[in-house]
Formats: structure tokens, sequence, C-alpha cells
């Protein structure tokens, strides 16, 4: 339902785009059994997205956006969600990385944005570590400064998107002895530099996580995204904008539409009350998005907007279950709800609250920094 | 029967699911039934040799039959051999489990009654668990079962889905456990923590619910609310195991997918009752 979001060109323009990649994306066989969108990849969508102008759109021109509002990009990308596009690694290399590069690294930014721009050029995100997940300060994988190189040495893992990536945006310790807060970096690596590899562990949601290994990997300092050993503060904002999932939305209002045409009467009171959560929902996303844009302090707005958004995906799960009963269980074939998407959906929503930073982390931080509760 | 022949059977059941763990053959779209593995008719054998079946109730009530399906459920083991104490496999909303067995087909039809029906053509389709769901296509008739047979089969039925249900979430519960007391994040175990660990009391509340249902009341009030605290547990406990928990090598999708289709199969169930 086009109606139900922000008017604007862009927004239409993405609206007609996700109608013809959504055929793309069908035959795409990596996004066959995924159950969420933004959790799915498919290197033609990316690349179609890229050849429409739809990568960047809130990106200068000499970087190869549009120049839109940050809130015109919002909107479009919940149309790309509401068809259920593969975005993974827009999500990434657009939403969460690139925005960062715009923010912290403007040479870096002049380096890539135009071809990430282009849909040319995938990165993927090396936060997450075997023994650190939401305890990001807990990093251990080392970089050593070597003359004018990072030597890199360590472990990622739940890495999206890896076997489509031609980068990586990698958080590492570049020293030891600072507090744990303190001696962190961000840099970003070539997936093909001597000494990465990586393997793949496969998910319930129907897709699969990447686990790197990291081996006396050479990276220039000029990689390096902002100062060396501030990288806390990268990484804090780096999340800021990845919580702001506005493809959710559209996920969202996509599933409650077709519910209202698939349930009986008897759940319009409750399909209403969600409705008017994903309603809030969306608020949250354009409240955290104008924050940002602002470059003022959005980390509990974009919080909320992360949690709320991820906790009504859930409920709408459960309602599929008890609108559709046994049958919104069926994977495939014409006996099974919406093609199949809902049972995958089901099976996939667990992450919703744990992809991009737990919930309780969520909560955390509106606790703290939207509460100023005492630590 | 008395206390003593109760825990015989638990314990025997609880070898039989113990010599034979049961392998998941399921992936996302693909169509997979769980009792179509050597281990899984090891099982049915063994489970034999010890009475498991519908007749097992007449003698040693439902009580009895709801606490040996415990290990069933930790175990993860088949749905079939819950099916076994209905004396078939039961067919909600136009789907039946495991598609190729040669079970009665039985209908749960309005007032609590039970329908075989007849010649029945079945499809399978890719499912959300690893139960051989097929689809009802085609049934040429039916019969009805004894009404008092019926009930007293539904009840049993009920009881053992509750166990299950129950031997389900208790290890999923204790694998959670054991990740959050070994995995340290901000200084300290995670199962140190204040608010995981007023989750996991909450947990650990409706866990000893079901288990105190399974001893006490089958009804299908016991059993929808059983279904929905599954998967509760095991939804929490996807969220406090984490990305590790999100992948199919970790034991915890199989049990969280099961809970949820029992969910949704006792729902409608009880809805049709
Ligand atoms: C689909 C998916 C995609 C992902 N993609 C990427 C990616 O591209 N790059 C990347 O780096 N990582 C990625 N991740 C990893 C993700 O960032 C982590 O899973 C997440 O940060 C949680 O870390 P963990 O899994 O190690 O869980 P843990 O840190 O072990 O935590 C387990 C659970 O405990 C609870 N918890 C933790 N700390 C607290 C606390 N202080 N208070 C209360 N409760 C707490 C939370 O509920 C949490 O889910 C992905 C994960 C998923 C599921």
């Amino acid at each position: 339902m086009a109606s139900s979001i922000v008017a604007g060109t862009t927004a239409d323009e993405a609206e007609r785009a996700a109608v013809e990649l959504s055929r793309l994306a069908a035959a795409c066989p990596e996004t066959r059994q995924q159950g969420m969108p933004s959790d799915a990849d498919c290197r033609a969508v990316y690349e179609g997205l890229g050849r429409r102008g739809l990568i960047g759109l809130h990106w200068p021109e000499n970087l190869g956006g549009r120049g839109s509002s940050a809130l015109e990009t919002i909107a479009a990308e919940e149309r790309l969600g509401y068809h259920w596009l593969p975005l993974s690694s827009y999500l990434l290399s657009v939403k969460t990385i690139g925005n960062a590069l715009m923010h912290f690294a403007p040479l870096l930014a002049e380096r890539f944005l135009p071809d990430i721009a282009a849909g040319k050029v995938v990165f993927c995100q090396g936060f997450s570590e075997p023994g650190a997940g939401s305890d990001l300060a807990g990093i251990a994988t080392r970089a050593v400064v070597e003359s004018d190189r990072l030597v890199i040495t360590g472990r990622k893992i739940w890495t999206s998107s890896v076997a489509d990536a031609d980068w990586i945006y990698l958080a590492v310790r570049t020293d030891p002895l600072l507090e744990r807060h303190h001696g962190l970096s961000v840099v970003v690596a070539e997936m093909s530099t001597p000494g990465i590899s990586w393997t793949l562990h496969r998910t319930v949601g129907g897709g699969t996580l990447g686990e790197i290994g990291l081996e006396d990997v050479e990276v220039p300092l000029d990689q390096v995204v902002g100062e060396l050993d501030a990288g806390w503060k990268v990484l804090m904002g780096t999340l800021d904008y990845e919580r702001v999932t506005s493809e959710k939305v559209g996920v969202a209002f996509y599933l409650l539409d077709r519910l209202g045409e698939l349930a009986p009467a008897s759940y319009a009171a409750s399909l209403r009350r969600l409705r008017g959560e994903a309603l809030a929902a969306r608020l949250h996303g354009r409240r955290a998005t104008e924050l940002l844009a602002g470059r003022r302090p959005a980390a509990a707005a974009s919080s909320m907007a992360k949690l709320s958004i991820a906790l009504l995906l859930q409920e709408i799960a459960e309602t599929c279950l008890d609108v559709l009963g046994p049958r919104a269980l069926i994977e495939d074939g014409e006996a099974a709800p919406l093609g199949g998407r809902i049972a995958r959906f089901v099976r996939a929503v667990s992450a919703a609250t744990i992809a991009g930073g737990a919930s309780d982390i969520q909560r955390r931080v509106i606790a703290r920094h939207g509460l100023n509760c005492p630590r | 029967m008395t206390d003593e022949v109760a825990d015989m059977l638990v314990s025997a059941v609880a070898r039989a699911v113990g010599n034979n763990p049961a392998p998941d053959r399921w992936e996302p779209g693909q169509w997979a039934d769980d009792s179509m593995s050597e281990q899984s008719e090891m099982l049915g054998a063994a489970l034999e040799r010890i009475g498991w079946s519908a007749e097992l109730s007449d003698e040693a009530g439902p009580t009895a039959v709801g606490l040996a399906a415990v290990p069933l459920g930790k175990g993860t083991a088949s749905l079939r051999f819950v099916d076994s104490i209905l004396g078939g496999r039961p067919v909600v909303a136009g789907l039946v489990r495991h598609w190729q067995a040669t079970e009665p087909a039985l209908e749960l039809v309005s007032g609590g009654r039970l329908r075989h029906l007849q010649d029945t053509r079945i499809e399978p389709v890719a499912y959300g668990d690893g139960s051989g769901i097929g689809l009802l296509v085609e049934t040429s008739g039916s019969s009805e079962v004894d009404p008092l047979v019926a009930a007293r089969r539904l009840e049993a039925w009920r009881a053992a889905s509750i166990g299950y249900l129950a031997g389900l979430s208790e290890v999923a519960l204790n694998e959670c456990l054991e990740y959050l007391i070994s995995r340290e994040a901000f200084g300290r175990p995670l199962a140190a923590r204040e608010s995981i660990q007023g989750r996991l009391a909450d947990c650990a509340t409706a866990l000893e619910g079901m288990c105190l249902l399974v001893s006490n009341d089958y009804s299908w009030a016991s059993l929808s609310y059983s279904a929905a605290a599954a998967v509760d547990i095991t939804s929490a406990c996807h969220q406090l195991t984490g990305a590790l928990g999100f992948t199919l090598e970790y034991p915890l999708q199989r049990r969280s997918r099961r809970a949820r289709a029992m969910r949704a199969w006792s729902d409608w169930a009880a809805d049709v009752a």
C-alpha cells in the first residue's frame, strides 16, 4: 500500500524498482529459503538497485548519490522491504558502513561511496568474534602497526554477506594495554587480501553467516576509519546507523496487509493494534534518522527504532500462527500461505532481536542514554 | 498403576531414547520426516517391546504415559511415538504427520470425537517441522471411533504431548543455561546478570508448571498452555543464546521449530474438539 508511506518521488521510484527487482530476487537461489529480507543476499538485486540509482540516495551527487534527504532514503528502504527484496549487502554497505565512512572518514568515503552507489562494491562487517558478541569492547583480534601498515590476526564470526563481499569493515584491537574501550580501531580491508579466509555456518533462517580467519593480514594505514585507537566512537556511531531498520518496517506493513486479507474478522482488533505499533515503529525510525542527519546524539532514539520494530516482527509472527494455524508452517507449494513466505519468516524472526545488537543491549542503551539511569 | 511401575516405564522409555538418538534431517525449505531413519525405527521397536501403544494408557493411565513421554521430548524423538498413544496420526487442518506411515489417519472432530479416515491420499509438503507433514488430498470414507475409546485415547495423547513439550523445554533451557554460565561478557558470566536471571526464572516457572500439569491435568487448556509455554521458553533460549542458537548446528532450532508446530496443531485441535 503505497499510501502508507511518506509520499515522495524517490519512494515511488523505489516502489517501481522493487516490483521489478523482486522478479530477479525470486530467481536468486541463495534467497529461496531465506525468511528475512534484511538477512538475504542477491548480488543481481544489489547491482540492479545500483543501476537504478537507489543506493545511497541521500549521499551527495559527487559521491554517487542524489542528495535526497535522509527521510526520503528510509521511505525508499521501507518500500524495498515491503517487496521482500534481499537487502543484507545493501544494508551493510549503505546504511551501516557507507554512512559511517561519510561521517568518520571523508577520504575513504570519496574512495568507496561512488562504487557502492553504483552497486559495484559490497561490504561486510566484521565486529563479532567467538569470544565477543554483545560485549563488543571485548574483541581480541589484534592489529599491530608495522611502518605504514597494520598487521591483523584474529577471528571474526557471524559475518553476514561474507560470500558476496568485496571489502570488510573490521573492528580490531590496536592497543591491548589501554582500557577496553580505548585502543580499538576500525579498518577496511579487501576480502582478497592474503591471510583472509572464511567458512559458512547455515542458519535456521535459511541463510548463512560467515566465520573469518585473519592471519597476518596487511592493511595500509590509510585504510583506518577515523583515528587509530579511537575506534570505539566510530563503532558506536556505526551502530546508530545500523539500528534504524526501516526495511523491516516495510516487512511489517507487508505482513499486516496480507494478514488483513487472510484473517477472519475476529482478528480485526489485534491487527489494528499491530498496525498502530508499526506506525509508531516507523516514526521511531524517522526520528532517529533526523537526529543522525543533524549529527545530534541519536543512541537512545536509534535503539528505540531497532527495539520497537524487532519486537513487533516477532509479535506478527505469532499472530500469523494464530490466524493461519498449522498451515502457516507450510514452506512451499499451493497450500503454503503467501507461497511459504510466512513459514520462512516465522523461523527466521528470532534473529530480529539478536542481529545488529540484542534487544537487551538496546534496552541498556535506552536506559542509560535516554533515561540517564545510573550504571 | 503403582508409582513404582510408572517409574519403571519412565526409565525404560528414557533408556530406549538414550540408546537411539534421533538424527535431525530437516533443512530450510525441504521436506523431512524424522521417523524415517534407522535410529527411529530402532526406537520404535524398543518402545513396542515395553508396550508403548494406545492400549498402554488403558492399563497404566494417562499420568504414567505423560511422564513417560518426557524423555521422548528430551530426545526430540519423532512425534510418531506421541501419536502411537492416540492409536494413529492426528489429522488437523487437513494436515497429517508422517504421511508415509501406515498408522490410521484420525481426524479430530467436534465433541472430542475421532474419525478414522479410509483410503486417504496424502501428499508431502515442505514444512517448518520435520514430522513428515502431508496434505490430505482425498479420502473415500470414514468410520467413527467409539466415543468412549476416543475420549480416553485423546486424554492420554494430550498427556503424552504435554510430557513431550515439558521434556523438550527442559533440555532447551538446560542447554541455554550452560551457554549463559560459560559465556563471559562485560566482565562476568551472562548468567550472573539480573535481567537474564529474571528471564530464566520465568522460563523455569513455566517449565515447572508444565511438569505439574503432566501429572495432574490433561485438559485441552493444559495442552494449549504447555505448547505456548514451550514456544515462550524456546524463544527465550533463542534470545539468550544469540547468534549461536540461530545456527543449524546448534540443537535449539530443532526444539523451537517443533514447539511452534505443536502449538499450532494443539490450538487447532483444541478449537475443533
Ligand atoms: C542474522 C545475524 C546476522 C549477523 N550479522 C553480523 C555481521 O554482519 N557482523 C557482525 O559482526 N556480527 C553479526 N551478527 C552477530 C551479532 O552482532 C551478535 O549475535 C549479537 O551482537 C549478540 O552477540 P552474541 O550472539 O555473541 O550473543 P551474546 O553476547 O553471547 O549474548 C547472548 C544473549 O544474552 C543477552 N545479553 C547479552 N549481554 C547482556 C546484558 N549486558 N544484559 C542483558 N542481557 C544480555 C542477549 O539477549 C543476547 O542475545 C549477526 C547475528 C545474526 C543472528
